[in-house]
Parts: C-alpha cells; structure tokens; sequence
C-alpha cells in the first residue's frame, strides 16, 4: 500500500488484482444487479485513489478501502431512496427494514426451498433487508468482526449485533428444513 | 471458547451452537460471480492512466536531474579553468566539496526535495563560516564576486530550460528552476572559495557570496510563483 501511495503502478494493480473482486462481491450483495456493482466499483476505487493520501500505515487495507465502498454504498442509496443528504445507516437500515416488512406482509417471504441448494441459499440471502444482507455479507464472506463492519459501515458495534442477530434469525427459519435435512 | 466450554455442558445451547455451524457452513455456498473483465479494466483504467503519467513524470525528472546537476559542475569547473593562478591546497579541497555539494543538492531539490532551496542555503551558509574569519567586505571586488555567481546561476537555469525543453515538457518545473538557479549559483559560489582573494573575510563572504545564493533562489521562487499564477488563470 505504501509504493502504491508514493505513485507506483504495480503496487496498484496488486492491490486492484486482490481487492477489486472482493469490493464488486461486496455490492453485488447489495444491489444484485452487475452493472450497478460495476459502476460501484469504478466509483470507489476512484474514490480510493484521491483518498489514497490520507492512509496511514498503522490502518488495515481491506477495512479501509471497505470503508470508502460502505460510503459509495450509502450515497447510491440516499440517491436511490431519495434520503436527506446526511441520511446515515440507520436511516438506511429503517427504510429498508419498513419496505421488507411491507413487502413481506403482502407476499410469501419463504419460499419452498427445492433444486439447488447453493441457489436456494442466495435466494435466502437475498430475501433478507439490505441492511441485513450486508452484514451477513460482511461478517460471512469477509470475516470481518462486528467492531469492524461498525466502523466500516459508520455505526455501532450494538446496531451491527442486532441487525445480524435478526438476519441469522430468519434465515434460521427459511432455510430450516435444509438444515434438518444436514442433521438428518 | 467460553461458548463452546458451556456448550459441553448444556445440551440445548451444544445444539443451538451445532445450528450456528451448520448455518454459516449452508451461508457459504451463496457465492456471487466473479466480475467481468471488462468491468475490471474499467475501474483501474482512469488510475492507470494516471499512475502511469506519474511514472512518465519521475523518469524525466530523474534524466533532468542528472543533465542540470551535470550543467552545475560545469559552471563550477568553467569559471575555474579560466583562472590563471594556480589551483592547489585546502581552499580548493573546500571548493571541490561545496561543487559536489551543490551538484548533489541540485539533483536531490529536481527529483524528490520538498524543502525549496533549503539545502543551498544551508551549503552556503556552513562554507561561509568554515572558511570566513575577520571583519572585511570589500564592496568593489564584492559586486564582482556577485556578478561571477549571477552568470553560473544564469548558465544553469538556461542549461536547464533548454533540457527541459529537450525532454519534451513546455515548462520549467518548479524544482528543476530552484535546482538549476540555487545549484549554478552555489557552484559559483564554490569557484570563488578558490578564485576569489576575499573568500577568507566572513562580511564579504556573507554579503557577496551567499547573498547572491539567496537571491538567486529569491529569484526562482519569484519565476515559479509567477508561473503557477499564470497557470492557475488558464
């Protein structure tokens, strides 16, 4: 990290060759769809690029570029959702936890669970609020502790533990009958 | 651990761990697909393109480094080889010294110094007191001293505008001015450390031969400040 912020070429697409995939997961996850997550993606590691003065050697390099993406995240959000300019995670994670409440109260949240499993788990991952999803995705995929996808994600460690107690919760319930059938 | 340690003792929290497990080992096979490519080489092409301007910029300034440091030994050794006394003891061991100094302090201000001019003050103003002594000013060979520092300072800076011009860049850079004005005037003041009969008066090395360092860097501070001004409006 440091030769790539006095300049160097080949530091950078080092860190690119190892980050980028792991970033585009990361938005994936949340927006599911490819082109989002690949402007997403330019979008951030611009970001990161003029940032890239103001990382201090002590700083871990995944959590801090997961920072710059956790806060592209919310401003394609606050766009989207047409929050107040300073709307933070938690106003996020309200409206997205009202609009999967409404949602789930006019259709079926669970889905029978049949075929194949790996994408009978996405569906399940994918059924949860977005602001569930990604801590799951954080603390899952990127094995990040809760005090680190708080800080990533500018909350606290306590709205970071409830958020993923209630979406390890359901998706407990979905995916139940697969997990009695791994029991069995 | 202390989970686990409980869990060994308590069969309902044993299985409810035993759930856990089976969740995130279940939660692994919701993979996402790699990105494309071409989405790849759209988000690192802008920063490429730029990392690459930067390493451009450092290799000409690597080769404008040498080729001014080289114009600033020349304008050390010119002034010295026109001279007709003859060269020889310490005043010309110091005056070797301060021409490496100057040519050393020219490269490093081009190609990574951050300190403007700094390091040629600093030169010039430790040669003064190392070889001064005395009370002396001697304002009539003074100005010639002066004049002798003003021209290796000139034949620097236009050593350095014709190689900056050489390698391609319209402008000259803010450093390589400073190195080129700062070093020239400094290897002048080297020359005179041999060729000048006052260079053992500490007033008259003071006034005349670092004065025109400090105001040769005066001058390229001036240029560049003027230059970024005018940079800045278009």
């Amino acid at each position: 990290m440091a030769a790539y912020v006095s300049g160097d070429r080949r530091a950078f697409e080092q860190l690119f060759s190892r980050l980028a995939p792991r970033l585009h997961r990361f938005f994936r996850r949340s927006f599911s769809a490819e082109a989002t997550a690949d402007d997403l993606l330019q979008v951030t590691f611009l970001k990161l690029h003029k940032a890239r003065d103001t990382y201090r050697a002590d700083m871990r390099v995944a959590p801090w570029a997961f920072t710059i993406a956790a806060r592209v995240r919310l401003d394609e959000f606050r766009r989207r959702k047409r929050l107040a300019e300073d709307g933070d995670e938690e106003a996020l994670a309200r409206a997205e936890e009202t609009q999967a409440k409404t949602q789930s109260e006019t259709s079926s949240h669970r889905e029978t669970i049949d075929g194949d499993t790996a994408e009978a788990v996405r569906r399940a991952v994918d059924g949860l609020p977005e602001s569930q999803r990604v801590v799951i995705h954080l603390n899952r995929f990127e094995e990040m502790t809760f005090a680190e996808i708080a800080k990533v994600l500018g909350t606290t460690e306590g709205a970071v533990k409830l958020r993923a107690f209630r979406a390890y919760g359901a998706l407990r319930q979905v995916l139940q009958p697969m997990l009695a059938e791994v029991t069995s | 651990m202390s989970a686990e340690a409980h869990a060994r003792t308590c069969a309902a929290c044993a299985r409810a761990l035993e759930d856990g497990r089976r969740l995130l080992a279940l939660l692994g096979q919701a993979t996402l697909p790699e990105p494309s490519a071409t989405a790849l080489a759209r988000a690192s092409a802008t920063i490429l393109a730029e990392l690459g301007e930067i390493d451009a910029s450092r290799a000409v300034a690597g080769k404008l480094a040498a080729v001014v440091s080289a114009a600033v030994l020349a304008t050390w050794a010119l002034p010295l080889a026109l001279m007709r006394a003859p060269l020889g003891g310490r005043a010309l061991a110091f005056s070797i010294a301060l021409a490496a100094v100057a040519a050393v302090s020219t490269a490093l201000t081009i190609a990574v110094s951050k300190r403007d001019g700094l390091l040629f003050f600093a030169a010039s103003l430790a040669m003064a007191f190392v070889t001064g002594s005395g009370a002396t000013l001697g304002p009539a060979v003074g100005l010639h001293c002066a004049a002798i520092e003003a021209l290796t300072a000139a034949t620097a800076g236009v050593a350095a505008w014709v190689a900056t011009h050489a390698f391609g860049r319209r402008t000259l850079d803010r450093r390589v001015l400073i190195g080129a004005l700062g070093g020239g005037a400094l290897a002048g003041h080297a020359a005179l450390d041999v060729g000048c009969g006052m260079s053992s008066a500490l007033p008259h090395v003071l006034v005349f031969h670092t004065g025109p360092v400090v105001l040769a860097l005066g001058v390229a501070l001036l240029i560049a400040r003027r230059a970024d001004a005018r940079a800045a409006v278009l």
